[in-house]
C-alpha cells in the first residue's frame, strides 16, 4: 500500500512549499507595493547591488513562474545580507524571510539547507504562528531528507500547538514509521483516529494503523480497524487498498488458525467489479473535489495543501487499482480464501458452495487446482459420495498431472469407504496409487487399499495387497498394521491352521505389538474353529490370566469362552461366562448373540422364568437401549410359552410405558406390534382369548390424559384387530385416531399407518399431511419408508413418475426401507417404466419377479410389466417372448385377478400381432369364461375383439 | 440549425400524444395560454424568451425530461396530464399563469431524474413488514411515470416492481400475478425481470405449486445474478426445496446466503432454521444441534429462534 512509504511524505512536503511560497510571493508584494513601486525597481549605485525590495520582487516573478531554484538562491542572497546588517524593507520580518528561503530550498530539494532556516527560525522568533510553522517546514525538510527520526521529535513538538495538531500526529506516525518506530507510529496515528473528524485523512490515517498493526501481528487491533473502516465506508476513498489490506488481514488470520476472523475479513471483500465500481464513483468524487478547490478563487495555502493530498489520495487508490489488475484473478483468489476458511470453521458445505462456484465460474483461474482438491474434501466431510468422487474425476481429467490429485483420489476413496461404497473405494485408491504419490502418501494408500480390500470381503486380494505393501515398505512405517492385517485376511478365509502359525508368527515379530491382545484372542478362536477345544480354553485362560480385567476385549474373549463351554456341553459353566461376559464392556452385537445365546440354552431347559426375567432386568436396566425391543419380544415369547400372557402384557407394558407419551421415541412402535402380536394370540403357544382394550391394561391414569399415549393405545388395538383380520374394527380405531390427534402428537409409525390408511381410503390430501408430517419431522425415522413410498404413490397416481422416482428411491437410500422395501422397489420400476426408461425398469421388475420372498401379486404385476416392456419392441421373437411372460401371468398367478385378465387380454393381442388368430380368439374366450373376470374391463375389450374376429371368419 | 429562438422553436418536434403530427388549422404548431390561445407560434414570440431557459441542455442533478432533438425541460415547468406535457411559456413554473404549449409525451426519449424518494421509502417499508405502506408509495411512483414507462431513466418499472412484492407481501396473489405479467410483458432489465420471477415464484410456494416454482429459481440462479436476486432467490428456493422434503438441495440453497452473503446477518434466522431443519433431513445430528445452538444463541430474540426451540429443543 506504500502508506508511510518516502513517496507518501514527498507529495506532502510540496504541499507545504507551495504554501510558504504563497507566503513568500505575499510578503515580496506587500514589500514591493509598501514602497509604492509595484513591479519597479530602484535605481542602483554605481557599485550595483541590487536593493532588497528588488531581489524580493525577483523572487516573487520567479515564484509566480515555478523556479523554485532560483526563488531560493534570491532568498538566500537576501538572507546572507540581512545577517551582513543590511536592513529589510519596513515591514518585512527577517524571520519570515528565512521561512520563505526554508520553503523554496524544500521546493528544489535543499532539505539541508532547508532544515538549518527553519530550526533557527524556530529557535529565533517570538511569534507562536510563524515557529509552529517553521516546526513543521524543518519536520519536512528533515524527513524529506530521509531524516525520518530526527523528524519525529520536531512533529511530535509542533502537535502542543492546537491550530496543527492533527497534521502533526499524522506526520509524526508517517515519519516514525519510517523511522521504525513502530510503536511511536501506532500512538500517533491513534491520537489522529481518536480525535480527528472521520474524514479521508483519517481513513487513511486508519489504513496506515490496520498495516501496522498486521506488521506487530496485533490481530485483534486489526480486526478493530477494519470494523472502523468499514463502519465508515464513505470515508474511505482507497476502496481496492482497503480490499487488499483485508486480504492480508485475513491471511493473517488464517495463519494464526483464527478461521473466525479470517472469514470475517474474506466476507467483507467486494466483488472486483464492485471493487472496480467503487475506485471509479470515489476517483470521480476525489476529482470533483481536487477541480472544486482549484476553481476557488485566491485560493489559500490550506486549499492548497489540501488539494495536494487529495491528489496523492488518488494516485495511491489507482496505484492498488493496479495492483489488483496485475493479481490475476482476482475475484477466484477471494472465493478459494473464503472456502478455506468455512472449511477450517467446520462449515463444508458453505466451503463447498463457495469452492464449486470458483471452479465454475473461473475456468481459467490458477486458483481453480487447488479449489478442486479442496472441494474434493468439502464434498467428502459433508458426506456427499456422488458429488466427491464426480469432483476427484473432474480434477484429474482437467488437471492430470496435477500434484494435488493423489491426496485428493485418496480422500475420495476414504469417503466411499465410510459410506461402505467399496467398489469405488478401491477404483480411487488405484488411482491414486497410478498417479505416483510421494513414498509417503504411497505407503499409506498401499495399506489403506489393502484393507479396502479386506473390507470389501476379497481376502485372497487384500493378503496380496497387503504383501505388496510389504514388499515395497519393508522398513515402513505400517509394517506392524500390513503383518497383521494379511494375517486376519488369512483368519477369515477359514485357513485356520495357516492363521495359527500366521499369529504365532506375529506375536514373535511383535511381542508387545498393538495387535497382540487381539492376536491372542484369534488364536482361541482359531483352536475352537477347529473344534480344539481343550486348546482353546487353554488359550481363553492364559489370556484372561494374562491381561487386565478392564481391557476391551476381555467380554469377547468372556463371550467366546462361553462358547467353547457350550460347544463341551457345560450348559452350568457356559451360562456363568456369558454372564460374566455380560458384565464387560461389548458391542450390541456381541451383546445381542450371548442374550440369545443363554436364552436359547435356557429355553432349551425350559428355565422360563430366568430367562423372561434375564431380559425384564435388561429392559429395567437399559431404557433406551436397540435391544429393549429384543426384551420385549423375548419376554412376550417367553411367558406366553410358559403360559402366562397376563404376565407377558404386564411386563412388555411396563417396558413400553417408560416412553409411551413421547412421540420421538419411535421405537415404542415396533414394541407395541410385539405387545398387539402377543395380546391377540399370534405368537406360538398365545391364545385367541380377547384381553380388552390396551387403553385398559396398557396406559395409566396419567397416561390416559395424553393424547400421544392414548393413540399408541388405540393403535395397538387396531393392530390385534388387524391381526384377528377385524379390519372394520381396524379401521375405525384408526380413524379415531386421525379424529382426534393433530399430527404433530404422533409419532413417526402411527403417521406413516395413517397415511396408508386414508390414501387405501381415496382421501390422498390428508395421506400427504401425514406423509409430510413423518418426513419433516424424522426423515430418518424406522417408518420413513412409509411416508417416500406414500409419496411416490401419490405422485404416481397424479401422473408425475419423475417425482415418484424420487421419493421410491429416498425409501431405499435414505430411510432404508425397512418395511416397505418390496413396495419401493416395485415402485421404482413403475416409474421407471412410466418414464420410458426400460432397461432400467427390466432390471427391477426381474428383480422382483425372482424374488421367492416377494412372490404374490409384486410377482404377477412385475411378470406382466416384462412382458409389457418386451411387446413394446414388436418384434415378432420380442413378442413371443412377451407372450410367455402373459401366459406365466394368467397360469401362474391366477390368485390375482386383475393381473389375470390383463395378461389375457394382452395375450390375445400379441397373439393378433403374431397373425395367430385361432390362439387370439381362444385366448379370449378363456379370459371371457373366467367368472371372476367377465366384468372387468379387459373382458369387455375382449369381447370386442372376439366379435371383430369372429365376424372376419364368417366374411372369409 | 439556427440559434435564434425561431430555429430552437422551429425544430420542435410537432407530434400529438399518439404521435401523429399536430398542427393547428393553420398548419403551424399549437401553443396555448391559460388565458387565451394563441393560434400561431410565431405570435408567441414574447414569450420564447421565457421558455429559453428550460429547453435548453442543461446538466443531470435535478428532475428533467429530454426530448427527442436533445432539448431537455425542467420538471417544473411541466405538468403531465391525460397522456400530454403541459409546458409552461411563462415564468418557468408549471400552472402559474401564462401561455403554455402541449406537447405529447412520445417526445421524451429520457428522464434525468433521482430515484424518488417513495421509492427508498417503500423499500424500506416493505422490509419492515409494512406491505400496505410500501403498495403506497409504489403505487405514487408507478402511476407518476407510467405516461414514461419504458423511457429509458424512467422509475415506472422500480415502483411496479416494488408495487408486485408489496401486493405478494399483502398476500394478494392475483393482483401480484396480473402485475407481474404486465411487467414482464414491458420488457424490463433483467434484474428487474429476474426479481419479479422470484416474487411469482414466492406465489407460486405459497399455493403448493413447488414444481414451478423449483424449476423457475433454480434456472434463474444458475448464472450470476444481482445479489438482490441471488438473495430472494436463495432463500425462497431453499424453502421450496424443504417443502419437497429435498434437504441437499434446501441447504445448497439457504446456504449461499453465508457463502456469498456473509454480511446479510439480518438473514441469518431464516437461513438457520431451514438448514437445521434440512440437516435433520440427512440425519446430521452434530450439524442440526450446532445450527440450532447458534440460531438460539446469536438471534435468540428472533421469531425462528423461538421456533426453533419448540421444534428442537427438548
Amino acid at each position: 500500500l506504500a502508506l508511510a512509504s518516502a513517496t507518501h511524505l514527498v507529495p506532502m512536503a510540496l504541499n507545504s512549499t507551495t504554501e510558504l511560497c504563497d507566503l513568500t510571493g505575499r510578503l515580496a508584494r506587500a514589500v514591493c507595493m509598501g514602497l509604492g513601486m509595484a513591479g519597479g525597481c530602484v535605481l542602483g549605485h554605481a557599485q550595483v547591488q541590487i536593493p532588497l525590495v528588488q531581489v524580493l520582487a525577483e523572487a516573487e516573478t520567479h515564484r509566480t513562474a515555478r523556479r523554485f531554484a532560483e526563488v531560493a538562491a534570491l532568498l538566500d542572497r537576501a538572507v546572507a545580507r540581512v545577517s551582513q546588517g543590511e536592513r529589510l524593507p519596513e515591514g518585512v520580518d527577517p524571520d519570515r524571510l528565512q521561512m520563505a528561503a526554508a520553503t523554496a530550498h524544500v521546493r528544489t530539494g535543499g532539505f539541508a539547507r532547508a532544515s538549518a532556516l527553519a530550526k533557527a527560525v524556530v529557535a529565533a522568533t517570538k511569534a507562536k504562528s510563524l515557529q509552529s510553522e517553521a516546526r513543521f517546514v524543518w519536520g519536512l525538510a528533515l524527513a524529506l531528507d530521509q531524516k525520518f527520526a530526527e523528524a519525529v521529535p520536531v512533529f511530535a513538538e509542533l502537535a502542543l500547538d492546537p491550530n496543527h495538531r492533527d497534521r502533526a500526529w499524522l506526520y509524526q506516525a508517517i515519519a516514525a514509521r519510517e523511522a521504525g518506530q513502530i510503536e511511536v507510529a501506532i500512538a500517533a496515528y491513534e491520537r489522529v483516529l481518536a480525535q480527528a473528524p472521520q474524514d479521508g485523512d483519517w481513513a487513511d490515517a486508519a489504513l496506515a494503523w490496520v498495516s501496522l498493526q498486521l506488521q506487530r501481528g496485533q490481530l485483534a487491533e486489526v480486526e478493530r480497524g477494519l470494523v472502523w473502516l468499514r463502519g465508515r465506508p464513505e470515508a474511505v476513498d482507497n476502496v481496492v487498498g482497503l480490499a487488499l489490506l483485508t486480504l492480508q488481514a485475513g491471511d493473517a488470520a488464517m495463519t494464526a488458525e483464527d478461521a473466525i476472523a479470517a472469514l470475517a475479513a474474506y466476507q467483507s471483500v467486494p466483488s472486483k467489479v464492485e471493487l472496480v465500481r467503487l475506485h471509479e464513483e470515489r476517483d470521480r468524487r476525489l476529482e470533483v473535489q481536487i477541480a472544486g478547490l482549484r476553481a476557488l478563487s485566491g485560493a489559500g495555502a490550506a486549499d492548497s495543501d489540501a488539494v495536494r493530498r487529495l491528489e496523492l489520495r488518488r494516485a495511491q487508490a489507482k496505484q492498488a487499482l493496479s495492483e489488483l489488475n496485475r493479481s490475476g484473478d482476482f475475484d477466484a483468489s477471494v472465493l478459494l480464501r473464503r472456502g478455506r476458511a468455512f472449511q477450517a470453521r467446520g462449515q463444508v458445505w458453505e466451503a463447498a458452495l463457495v469452492l464449486g462456484r470458483l471452479v465454475e465460474r473461473h475456468p481459467a483461474a490458477a486458483e481453480r487446482e487447488v479449489a478442486f482438491a479442496t472441494l474434493v474434501r468439502a464434498y467428502a466431510e459433508s458426506g456427499r459420495l456422488d458429488r466427491t468422487l464426480e469432483t476427484a474425476r473432474r480434477l484429474i481429467e482437467a488437471y492430470p498431472k496435477s500434484e494435488l490429485s493423489a491426496q485428493a483420489l485418496a480422500v475420495a476413496a476414504q469417503a466411499a469407504g465410510d459410506r461402505g461404497n467399496r467398489p469405488e473405494q478401491l477404483h480411487f485408491l488405484e488411482l491414486a496409487l497410478d498417479r505416483s504419490p510421494p513414498p509417503e502418501l504411497r505407503e499409506t494408500l498401499l495399506l489403506l487399499h489393502a484393507n479396502a480390500l479386506f473390507a470389501a470381503g476379497q481376502h485372497d486380494a487384500a493378503r496380496t495387497a497387503s504383501g505388496r505393501s510389504l514388499e515395497t515398505f519393508p522398513e515402513g512405517r505400517f509394517v506392524e498394521d500390513a503383518v497383521y492385517l494379511k494375517t486376519m485376511a488369512g483368519f477369515v478365509m477359514g485357513k485356520q491352521e495357516r492363521a495359527l502359525e500366521e499369529l504365532a508368527a506375529y506375536l514373535a515379530r511383535f511381542p508387545g505389538g498393538r495387535f497382540a491382545a487381539d492376536a491372542g484372542y484369534r488364536m482361541a478362536a482359531a483352536e475352537f474353529a477347529l473344534e480344539r477345544y481343550e486348546p482353546a480354553s487353554a488359550s481363553v485362560s492364559a489370556w484372561l490370566e494374562a491381561h487386565p480385567e478392564d481391557h476391551a476385549q476381555r467380554g469377547e474373549v468372556l463371550s467366546l469362552h462361553g462358547d467353547i463351554l457350550a460347544a463341551r456341553s457345560l450348559p452350568d459353566e457356559a451360562i456363568a461366562a456369558y454372564e460374566l461376559a455380560l458384565e464387560h464392556p461389548l458391542s450390541d452385537d456381541g451383546r445381542g448373540y450371548i442374550l440369545d445365546e443363554l436364552t436359547r440354552i435356557q429355553l432349551a431347559r425350559r428355565e422360563f422364568e430366568p430367562a423372561a426375567r434375564r431380559w425384564e432386568a435388561f429392559a429395567e436396566r437399559n431404557p433406551d437401549h436397540a435391544f429393549t425391543i429384543n426384551a420385549a419380544y423375548w419376554i412376550g415369547r417367553i411367558r406366553t410359552q410358559a403360559g402366562d400372557r397376563p404376565a407377558a402384557l404386564a411386563s412388555m407394558a411396563m417396558v413400553a410405558r417408560r416412553h409411551l407419551a413421547d412421540p420421538r421415541k419411535e421405537d415404542v412402535e415396533r414394541l407395541l406390534l410385539e405387545l398387539a402380536r402377543v395380546a391377540s394370540g399370534a405368537v406360538p403357544g398365545g391364545s385367541g382369548a380377547g384381553v380388552g382394550s390396551a387403553e385398559t391394561w396398557l396406559l395409566t391414569p396419567e397416561l390416559g390424559g395424553v393424547p400421544t399415549a392414548r393413540a399408541r393405545a388405540w393403535f395397538v388395538d387396531a393392530e390385534v384387530a388387524a391381526l384377528r383380520r377385524d379390519e372394520a374394527r381396524r379401521d375405525a380405531l384408526l380413524e379415531q385416531i386421525a379424529r382426534t390427534c393433530s399430527p404433530d402428537v404422533l409419532p413417526a409409525g402411527l403417521l406413516g399407518r395413517l397415511g396408508d390408511h386414508r390414501r387405501a381410503a381415496g382421501d390422498p390430501e390428508q395421506a400427504r399431511v401425514y406423509y409430510t408430517a413423518l418426513v419433516a419431522a424424522a426423515p430418518r425415522s424406522h417408518f420413513a419408508d412409509f411416508a417416500y413410498v406414500g409419496l411416490g404413490e401419490l405422485a404416481l397416481a397424479s401422473g408425475n413418475p419423475s417425482e415418484a422416482l424420487v421419493q421410491f428411491e429416498a425409501a431405499i437410500d435414505l430411510a432404508g426401507a425397512r418395511f416397505k422395501l418390496l413396495e419401493a422397489t416395485l415402485g421404482r420400476a413403475r416409474a421407471l417404466f412410466a418414464l420410458e426408461r426400460w432397461t432400467e425398469a427390466k432390471v427391477l421388475f426381474e428383480q422382483i419377479a425372482s424374488n421367492r420372498a416377494w412372490r404374490g401379486e409384486a410377482t404377477a404385476r412385475s411378470v406382466f410389466a416384462l412382458g409389457e416392456i418386451l411387446a413394446r419392441e414388436g418384434d415378432p421373437d420380442a413378442l413371443a417372448k412377451a407372450q410367455g411372460f402373459y401366459q406365466r401371468v394368467y397360469l401362474g398367478y391366477r390368485k390375482f385377478a386383475p393381473w389375470v385378465a390383463r395378461a389375457y387380454l394382452r395375450s390375445g393381442e400379441t397373439f393378433e400381432r403374431l397373425g395367430q388368430r385361432t390362439e387370439a380368439v381362444a385366448t379370449y374366450r378363456e379370459l371371457l369364461r373366467d367368472n371372476r373376470l367377465t366384468a372387468s374391463a379387459e373382458a369387455e375389450v375382449a369381447r370386442r375383439h372376439l366379435a371383430r374376429l369372429e365376424g372376419e371368419g364368417s366374411a372369409t | 440549425m439556427k440559434t435564434g429562438k425561431a430555429g430552437r422553436l422551429g425544430s420542435l418536434p410537432r407530434m400529438d400524444a399518439k404521435g401523429r403530427e399536430w398542427r393547428s388549422k393553420a398548419g403551424k404548431p399549437e401553443v396555448r395560454n391559460a388565458a387565451r390561445v394563441v393560434s400561431s407560434l410565431w405570435r408567441a414570440g414574447a414569450l420564447m424568451l421565457a421558455v429559453l431557459a428550460i429547453l435548453w441542455p442543461q446538466g443531470v442533478q435535478a428532475q428533467r425530461y429530454r426530448l427527442r432533438d436533445g432539448r431537455v425541460l425542467e420538471q417544473s415547468a411541466v405538468v403531465v396530464r391525460d397522456g400530454r406535457m403541459v409546458v409552461s411559456l411563462g415564468d418557468g413554473q408549471a400552472g402559474a399563469k401564462g401561455a403554455e404549449m402541449t406537447l405529447p409525451v412520445s417526445l421524451v426519449v429520457e428522464l434525468q431524474w433521482p430515484e424518488p424518494e417513495e421509492l427508498r421509502r417503500g423499500r424500506a417499508a416493505l422490509t419492515a413488514g409494512q406491505a400496505g405502506e410500501a403498495l403506497l408509495d409504489a403505487d405514487a411512483v408507478a402511476s407518476r411515470f407510467a405516461p414514461f414507462s419504458r423511457v429509458p431513466g424512467s422509475w415506472w418499472a422500480d415502483a411496479v416492481g416494488l408495487q408486485i412484492r408489496a401486493l405478494a407481501a399483502a398476500g394478494r396473489s392475483g393482483e401480484t400475478r396480473e402485475a407481474a405479467a404486465m411487467l414482464l410483458a414491458a420488457d424490463p432489465r433483467a434484474d428487474q425481470a429476474a426479481m419479479v420471477r422470484v416474487t411469482v415464484a414466492g406465489i407460486d410456494l405459497s399455493e403448493g405449486k413447488t414444481d414451478a416454482a423449483a424449476a423457475v429459481l433454480t434456472e434463474l440462479l444458475r448464472d450470476p445474478v444481482s445479489a438482490e436476486v441471488e438473495i430472494e432467490g436463495a432463500l425462497l428456493l431453499g424453502e421450496v426445496h424443504l417443502a419437497r422434503l429435498e434437504w441437499e438441495k434446501a441447504l445448497e440453497a439457504l446456504l449461499r446466503i453465508p457463502a456469498f452473503h456473509g454480511r446479510r446477518v439480518d438473514l441469518m434466522p431464516r437461513v438457520l432454521l431451514g438448514s437445521a431443519r434440512a440437516y435433520r433431513g440427512l440425519d446430521d445430528a452434530g450439524r442440526v444441534e450446532r445450527t440450532v445452538l447458534e440460531l438460539t444463541d446469536r438471534y435468540e430474540d428472533s421469531l425462528q429462534a423461538a421456533t426453533a426451540k419448540k421444534e428442537f429443543l427438548p
